[in-house]
């Protein structure tokens, strides 16, 4: 496996040469970049230029990750040359929230094959509930594939998100890469470091990812109580407090669901995966220490037994809340990631919207607030 | 540095060592404006959050306590059991209404008080010792009492339970008390307890409870050194009241009779009902065996008195078994009721409304023959038994009338044994019946063998119970009888015992009938001993009565045998039966026989049973006694002459009884007081005053008294010896005087 990553802005372009040796049909280019890609329009076109054979896949963020470095209006991108590894890539046009699980299903399906091991997921942003099309996407895929991604994201805006479909960023989009062989090595980890507040709250009303009360009591209503002054950034503020859900399964511990959206009118929040109705959730708030700790857990908890030597590539998918919560601190979180990987490792990613990983028992599910990692190497 | 910091100096070029330049300074305090601001951000929202939910906590809490404590005084209200608690001083801290109605007060006007407020100071000290003793033990203490409710008055058994409290910081808060009615659950208890251990028709103990009662009173009975009886007790004639008037009748009879058989018990005693119309008694403190016949008779008497069901008289008796303990070897419960059951058999087959004991001793003996059945089976494959044959005669005319066979064991070791030592071994087993064929079959050999011989004689056989009720016994004998063809069957008679359980009256009948065709007649043996004998009489085809020795032996000497000797030979003649008297065994007993009318005698005066093959040598040399010629049966207005005689010979036999210390007291010395004095001065004189030898008669009567009295006058200044010696003095009078009363018939 060969691997380069490379960083453009309007202001410096390309950090480095790009490499047009590395470009073949079995070359994956991971791009993640602004959500306004207009000043960044030249870059683009250098890579369509450049890797035109490669399979592309990428989204909009709420920042890029490269290196160690967090970045705004840039992209970031990494280009992998499989040796011993094939990649096919899937796309969904999903235009509703609603028909998030079909997606999810339909992906599956077009990358079905006996030798698929790893499906990595990225997906629109704002028109997508995460935990239906996880559900989708688990129908169908065998139990040992690792399924990893995350959503777009659109800076702390929450207006509109894209994603590369033929090598062209378009919104209401989910893709899908799918990497076959048993060559290809790939290992997971996810955490987030956020502590319960309050008391147990039970979820008296919700009809899927919308959130209408707690305890019988409007939930923007309790939200705008927390956040005082602060209600008026929602729906980002809104970020600093995520629901805690409690699994069926103890294992699984707590899932924690994010704020995409708030309706005044109803008095209700959307948030990037169902709230179950009657189940009983907590409020969350962040603690800079265990947020930095938890993405050093991360990165600790990616096994990398077998990889041995050469090109390691690790994809960070980090929440838009953590970055509203550090705010100039969130770097630390990007150090400590670095600090628990290899020397050999190249790190790119984004802050996103939602983040897609196994939980404990194997069962993926959607995520929010935590920091996700996908390593890729050949062995 | 902080980290933070570092990285904002980095982001600008700048480093901790170098103070930066105004371009770069003024890029830098926004930078650190901003951190300043997210920091106040941070801390704001965070002390909101913390502040808001620390208020929410504290409501959660209020409304959970306040919850909490309305559910458990609803709880406490509401709940049926009492509960209080008590500080260790015994001061009542809680209460509930339940508890309060004990008191007969409001909740209120307890707590505060004490016990010593509400009761006696002796109860209050009682109550306050629990306490402490709760409190000492450091856990919880049951107790059940009675109480009265002091509102309403009424009484409840209450379980309470005490346990000693805590608080958090272990500290002694006091005793918390939960009481709880058991009055309608221990009720409950004892009616299941009842079920489990009584009869439900009856209501008398059953099995179960005589089990354990019977355990206790063996237990007590070798405490205190006493003997107990069990009586096993089976109604006689139940069956045919359940089956001719139902079962609801025999159910009512049943309750009846068990509760006058229980009132006829004394009170430590138990009655139980074990089932269909059995019963077992255990008579308890029983000083000796003697003193429990009273009470045995009380159980005969209250079973068979007459008792009035759905307008019908009815009436059972019972047939009881007793045996007692402790016994001379170990004796469980079990053994005890079989040993009761076994002897209840015996009283049934005695002839029931009795009761009979359990002999021990038979019974080990039995027990000690048990594997003599097979040694039995042996001697009867080893050909080792054989028939003895005991004629039977006419004594006024010297006819031989026949004979009954008599099985002997010649035994290779014991020698020749009686029927007796063998018998009454197999009586119930089916060995008994092949025997009783072996004995029908070689008597008819030897029948055979007579008449080839010549000479013909009927002979009798004894069948036993179970042989006669055996399926195949008309069948089996019509086949012996195709084997001997020239054995006339009128020849052969079949000898039934009276005693034998003949429980089927009716199949016997019918068998007995069978055989009368193919010409076989039937005599009942040991005739009067059994309490049946009028319905044998009755329902049995029998030809012939044969009156049990035990009646033949004691005539002359009792008069009460006599007379039901004389009852027989009546009976007998009314119902056109043959007589013959077993057990002659004196010329005198064939005199009164012959007198009474009886000719036909069996016994040792004429012969003894002997071996086949001295049978005819004996028939043709035998010669009846001469004292039993000229013997007319004496008319029934002579009867009393009769019995005048037997009335003296038991009346000298009681004087010389007397002298020999047999007897505690002498008969009447008054010559006009002894039965025979009476004879003389009422029938005697009106019949016979004119005859020569009544006065001869009154003259010895009056000698026989006046020596007599000389005797005792003897006997009483200590010279037994020389009174003794002057019985054959006083035997001559008598027998003198019995000679003038033959001649007193004779003249008649």
């Amino acid at each position: 496996m060969q691997l380069s990553t490379y960083q453009y802005s309007s202001a410096v372009g390309w950090n480095v040469p790009l490499n047009a040796e590395l470009d073949s049909e079995n070359t994956l280019l991971i791009i993640f970049g602004a959500a306004d890609l207009e000043p960044l329009k030249a870059g683009l076109d250098d890579l369509r230029g450049v890797f035109r054979c490669a399979l592309w896949i990428g989204c909009s963020t709420a920042g890029e990750i490269y290196g160690s470095t967090l970045n705004d209006n840039t992209l970031t991108v990494a280009v992998v040359r499989f040796s011993k590894t094939t990649a096919r890539l899937a796309a969904y046009q999903n235009t509703h929230a609603a028909s998030s699980f079909q997606a999810g299903a339909s992906l599956a399906n077009q990358l079905a094959a006996p030798d698929l091991k790893a499906v990595f997921v990225i997906s629109d942003g704002l028109s997508v509930n995460g935990s239906e099309l996880v559900k989708g996407l688990s129908s169908r895929l065998p139990k040992g594939v690792i399924v990893t991604g995350g959503l777009a994201g659109d800076g702390s805006r929450f207006q509109q998100t894209w994603v590369m479909v033929d090598k062209i960023a378009q919104s209401d989009y989910i893709t899908a890469v799918g990497l076959y062989g048993e060559y290809l090595g790939v290992s997971h980890g996810s955490q987030g470091g956020w502590d319960v507040l309050g008391p147990k709250r039970e979820v008296t009303r919700a009809q899927g990812n919308v959130l209408f009360t707690l305890d019988g009591q409007p939930a923007l209503e309790l939200y705008k109580k927390y956040l005082g002054e602060r209600a008026a950034g929602l729906p980002a503020t809104g970020l600093l407090f995520p629901l805690a859900i409690r699994n069926e399964l103890e294992e699984d511990g707590l899932t924690v669901r994010t704020i995409l959206a708030v309706n005044e009118e109803d008095q209700s929040i959307t948030f990037a995966g169902d709230i179950p109705q009657g189940g009983v959730v907590q409020l969350m708030r962040a603690n800079f220490d265990r947020l930095i700790d938890g993405a050093a857990d991360a990165a600790k908890s990616i096994s990398l037994s077998d990889f041995v030597e050469g090109s390691l590539l690790t994809v960070a998918i980090s929440c838009v809340g953590r970055r509203l919560v550090l705010s100039q601190r969130v770097e630390e979180e990007i150090e400590a990631v670095l600090e628990s990987l290899p020397h050999a490792n190249r790190l790119i990613g984004y802050y996103s919207y939602g983040e897609l990983s196994p939980l404990a028992s194997g069962r993926c599910d959607l995520h929010n607030q935590t920091m996700t990692l996908t390593s890729f190497w050949e062995k | 540095m902080h980290r933070l910091l570092s990285r904002q100096l980095r982001k600008l070029g700048l480093d901790a060592e170098h103070a930066p330049d105004a371009t770069s300074w003024s890029k830098l305090l926004p930078i650190i404006e901003q951190t300043y601001l997210d920091a106040d951000l941070e801390r704001y929202t965070l002390e909101r959050s913390l502040a808001i939910s620390s208020e929410e906590m504290q409501a959660l809490y209020q409304r959970q306590k306040s919850s909490y404590e309305a559910r458990l005084h609803t709880l406490f209200a509401t709940i049926q059991d009492p509960i209080w608690l008590k500080d260790p001083e015994g001061i009542y801290l809680a209460c509930n209404p339940m508890f309060a109605r004990l008191f007969g007060v409001g909740e209120a006007d307890i707590i505060g008080k004490s016990d010593y407020d509400f009761f006696d100071e002796s109860i209050a000290d009682d109550f306050h010792a629990k306490d402490l003793q709760v409190i000492e033990a450091q856990k919880s203490c049951i107790d059940e009492e009675w109480v009265t409710f002091a509102d309403d008055g009424h009484r409840a058994l209450l379980e309470t339970v005490q346990t000693p409290m805590w608080d958090e910081t272990g500290k002694l808060i006091g005793v918390l008390g939960i009481a709880r009615d058991i009055t309608e659950r221990k009720q409950h208890e004892q009616q299941l307890d009842h079920i489990a251990h009584h009869d439900a028709l009856t209501s008398l103990p059953n099995r179960v409870l005589l089990a354990d009662r019977l355990h206790q009173a063996m237990t007590q009975a070798q405490r205190r050194g006493q003997r107990l009886a069990v009586a096993y007790l089976d109604l006689d004639g139940f069956k045919n009241i359940n089956d001719s008037h139902g079962h609801d009748v025999g159910d009512q009879l049943l309750m009846i009779v068990g509760q006058r058989m229980k009132q006829a018990l004394r009170e430590g005693d138990t009655l139980a009902r074990i089932g269909g119309d059995e019963f077992v008694a255990v008579l308890q403190d029983l000083t000796d065996i003697e003193s429990s016949v009273p009470m045995l008779n009380r159980l005969l008497a209250a079973a068979s008195q007459p008792i009035e069901v759905s307008n019908l008289v009815l009436q059972v008796s019972a047939s009881l078994g007793i045996t007692f303990y402790p016994q001379s070897v170990e004796m469980d419960a079990d053994q005890l009721l079989r040993q009761a059951d076994q002897a209840m058999y015996q009283a049934k087959l005695a002839g029931k409304n009795r009761y009979h004991l359990f002999d021990i001793q038979q019974d080990s003996n039995i027990r000690g023959h048990h594997e003599s059945i097979g040694t039995i089976r042996r001697g009867l494959s080893g050909r080792e038994f054989v028939l003895y044959y005991q004629p039977k005669v006419n004594m006024r005319t010297g006819a031989v009338i026949g004979a009954e066979a008599l099985i002997r064991w010649q035994h290779p070791e014991n020698g020749l044994l009686p029927s007796g030592e063998f018998l009454s071994v197999i009586e119930d087993h089916p060995l008994a019946v092949e025997i009783g064929e072996w004995v029908i079959d070689t008597a008819l050999t030897q029948m055979s063998l007579w008449h080839q011989a010549g000479w013909e004689i009927p002979v009798s056989v004894n069948v036993g119970a179970l042989q006669l009720q055996d399926a195949r016994f008309v069948t089996n004998l019509r086949d012996m009888f195709v084997a001997h063809p020239n054995v006339k069957p009128s020849l052969l008679e079949i000898e039934v015992q009276e005693t034998s359980a003949l429980e089927d009256i009716t199949r016997v009948s019918q068998v007995m009938a069978a055989c009368r065709e193919i010409g076989v007649s039937f005599a009942l043996d040991d005739f009067g001993t059994g309490y049946s004998s009028l319905t044998y009489l009755k329902r049995l085809p029998v030809s012939r009565l044969k009156i049990d020795q035990s009646f033949v032996r004691n005539m002359l000497d009792d008069p009460d045998d006599l007379a039901i000797l004389e009852g027989v030979l009546a009976l007998a003649t009314a119902f056109n039966r043959d007589v013959i008297a077993e057990g002659v065994e004196t010329v005198e007993s064939g005199v009164m026989l012959l007198q009474l009318g009886c000719d036909y005698a069996q016994g040792y005066v004429i012969a003894r049973p002997m071996p086949s093959h001295e049978m005819i040598a004996w028939a043709a040399s035998w010669h009846p006694d001469v004292a039993w010629a000229d013997n007319p049966p004496v008319s029934p207005d002579n009867r009393p002459i009769l019995f005048a005689e037997v009335e003296h010979r038991a009346w000298v036999a009681a004087i010389a009884a007397f002298l020999e210390g047999g007897r505690e007291i002498p008969p009447p010395l008054d010559p006009h007081q002894c039965r025979f004095g009476l004879w003389l001065d009422s029938d005697g004189i009106a019949h016979h005053k004119t005859q020569p030898a009544f006065q001869a008669i009154i003259t010895l009567h009056h000698q026989v008294h006046t020596l007599s009295k000389q005797l005792l006058a003897l006997h009483a200044q200590g010279k037994n010896a020389e009174a003794l010696m002057q019985l054959d003095e006083l035997h001559k009078l008598r027998d003198a005087l019995l000679a003038q009363l033959k001649l007193l018939l004779d003249e008649v």
